[in-house]
């Protein structure tokens, strides 16, 4: 009897002593934290959708564009003791960035940065992220479907700052057939004389987001040149489709905030580290097209083309 | 200097009533609406698909305002705030929302005849199938529910006998975008729906050869047109009800919903 009793007291005591350490392991770790950069629905979407699919409870922060409340907006993320943070735009990013410089176990998860290599996030063991320009392949593979008979594109680009995008780049031309015919310059400048040499020996002109050749002006004047010169110029941002360019593969944003998602709950469950995760790009897309310039330039897209194009710019 | 902060919780965890909390839907004199969400239709452009689905009801007299989504999170958003006349969702959407925002199956959509559709899973063509543990594979899938996971859960059983937990379904707002990703090495599988496949291999023949298909295939069911318990008027029911399933497919004033290779209907038991 008296053992019977030892006994159950063992087994009470026992479960309650699992029972608490389960509440400090739960209790020990916060919500998501979401650190947007500024209010615009540019942000705001992939926020919504990240949200809806978080693996946890979620706290949002808004610098609302101002980099100096970052010091202040920081200091209340880190009293939650998040369990990661995911942060929209170069501001928000760049904030925590810093801010766990020295927190390297808190996991911080970064989308909707252009030019993301720039601020080097990755030298962090502590972020992962999201690109935000599609893969090279990606804008091919749209170039494909509206155009099956181009063989030939030309691409001017920064030799320093693009050379891994045209190496990717390289691999699905092969697979689809394509001959990519490279031109490098080293400033901006020679974009315009690089582009009278090409175009003769070219079908078409793909704009990459290389920091060096996307610029306003280059863009402006390219895009009255290809209409002149009857070439398929396309690129990665329906900014330069809505004037003359004919086509745009770009992300889709609200689906970076849900692939996000899936990113956080892999890190989250211990699957993977954020240094093992690196950057990666998105998996949805949008296809622009521009069928006024694909009239002048005599292009007849397939309905079936036409069908996954996401917009028609009429 | 101003803090913000907010405390948000996801828009589909609020409290749900009846119909309340909820704008009321249309009356029988107004102009019905539809919101229409099938990441799987054969068309993406939902400026096109509206038109297309607009227009086949207009020409069946029942006018009806189309407001098409990319994304299940934005037409679950629109579905707290404004009920709409009917939805048009995938049916194992519609079956989980039921009980979330009280919705009532009317009509099944069938494609020649039946009331499912097939869909495919593809893998890279340099994935190893014959090791002892499948490696943790990323699939591609414009769906993630669970209805989803038990499907491939399936799959895999039968055609590699192995443990089912080691994948992680991506959710993808199309098809092609789960190609494309398949196709690009971003991830290892992609779920398709055999239709759109082929529509994409016969626009990009040369990426074919960068994956392969299980010969199993998984059978999901075609989507369907619901009302909203207690908002939907009774007569646009009985007039959806007529001009859809009466008559043959051949009939001019019958909707024409080619554009999703729907071509019939059969009605839910009340």
């Amino acid at each position: 009897m008296v053992g019977r009793g030892l006994l159950t007291k063992f087994i009470v005591t026992l479960c309650v002593c699992l029972w608490a350490v389960s509440v400090a392991a739960a209790g020990s770790r916060g919500p998501i934290a979401v650190l947007l950069s500024d209010d615009e629905a540019y942000y705001r979407q992939p926020a919504n959708s990240f949200i809806a699919s978080a693996p946890g409870p979620v706290t949002v922060f808004n610098l609302k564009g101002d980099i100096e409340q970052a010091p202040q907006i920081m200091a209340d993320i880190l009293r939650l003791n998040p369990a990661l943070i995911f942060t929209l735009g170069a501001k928000a990013t760049y904030s925590a960035k810093i801010w766990t410089k020295d927190r390297q176990e808190l996991p911080v998860l970064f989308a909707m940065v252009i030019n993301w290599q720039r601020y080097d996030f990755t030298r962090n063991r502590n972020m992962a992220g999201i690109a935000y320009n599609v893969l090279p392949g990606t804008q091919l593979l749209g170039l494909t479907i509206f155009a099956p008979r181009i063989k030939k594109i030309g691409v001017i680009y920064n030799a320093k700052q693009s050379r891994e995008y045209i190496a990717k780049a390289r691999k699905t031309a092969k697979i689809l057939d394509i001959e990519l015919v490279e031109a490098e310059i080293d400033r901006s400048e020679d974009f315009q004389r690089k582009y009278k040499q090409l175009a003769p020996r070219i079908e078409a002109l793909w704009i990459i987001p290389d920091p060096v050749t996307y610029t306003i002006d280059n863009i402006s004047w390219v895009e009255k040149r290809c209409l002149q010169d009857k070439l398929f110029c396309m690129g990665h941002s329906k900014n330069i489709v809505i004037s003359n360019l004919v086509l745009a593969v770009d992300p889709d944003i609200t689906n970076i905030g849900s692939q996000a998602a899936g990113m956080a709950n892999d890190i989250l469950s211990g699957a993977i580290t954020p240094r093992q995760m690196g950057v990666v790009e998105p998996l949805g897309t949008r296809i622009i097209l521009n069928m006024r310039t694909a009239r002048k330039l005599g292009l007849r897209p397939t309905p079936e083309a036409l069908n996954l194009a996401t917009e028609i710019i009429p | 200097m101003v803090l913000l902060v907010l405390c948000w919780q996801p828009p589909f965890a609020r409290a749900q009533d009846a119909s309340g909390g909820q704008h009321p839907a249309t009356s029988e004199s107004e102009q019905a609406n539809m919101y229409f969400y099938f990441p799987d239709s054969p068309s993406v452009n939902l400026t096109s698909l509206k038109k297309e689905i607009e227009a086949a009801f207009a020409n069946a007299e029942l006018p009806i305002t189309v407001y098409p989504f990319s994304h299940l999170v934005d037409l679950e958003k629109q579905l707290h705030e404004n009920v709409p006349s009917f939805l048009f969702v995938p049916r194992d959407y519609s079956d989980s929302y039921q009980q979330r925002f009280h919705v009532k199956p009317l009509l099944q959509s069938l494609r020649d005849g039946a009331e499912t559709y097939e869909k495919v899973l593809l893998y890279l063509d340099t994935l190893d199938l014959g090791s002892e543990t499948l490696p943790v594979s990323r699939i591609a899938s414009t769906k993630s529910t669970p209805y989803c996971e038990e499907l491939l859960a399936q799959v895999f059983r039968e055609a590699l006998d192995v443990d089912c937990r080691s994948f992680r379904v991506v959710n993808v707002p199309k098809d092609a975008d789960a190609i494309f990703a398949l196709a690009l090495g971003q991830v290892e599988m992609a779920l398709v729906s055999k239709v759109n496949l082929a529509l994409i291999n016969e626009l990009l023949p040369h990426i074919e050869k960068q994956f392969r298909q299980f010969p199993q295939t998984i059978r999901v069911a075609m989507p369907v047109i619901c009302a909203m318990e207690g908002s939907t008027p009774p007569g646009k029911i009985a007039k959806l009800r007529e001009i859809l399933l009466q008559g043959d497919e051949a009939s001019t004033t019958k909707p024409n919903l080619g554009i999703l290779q729907i071509n019939g209907w059969k009605r839910f038991a009340d």
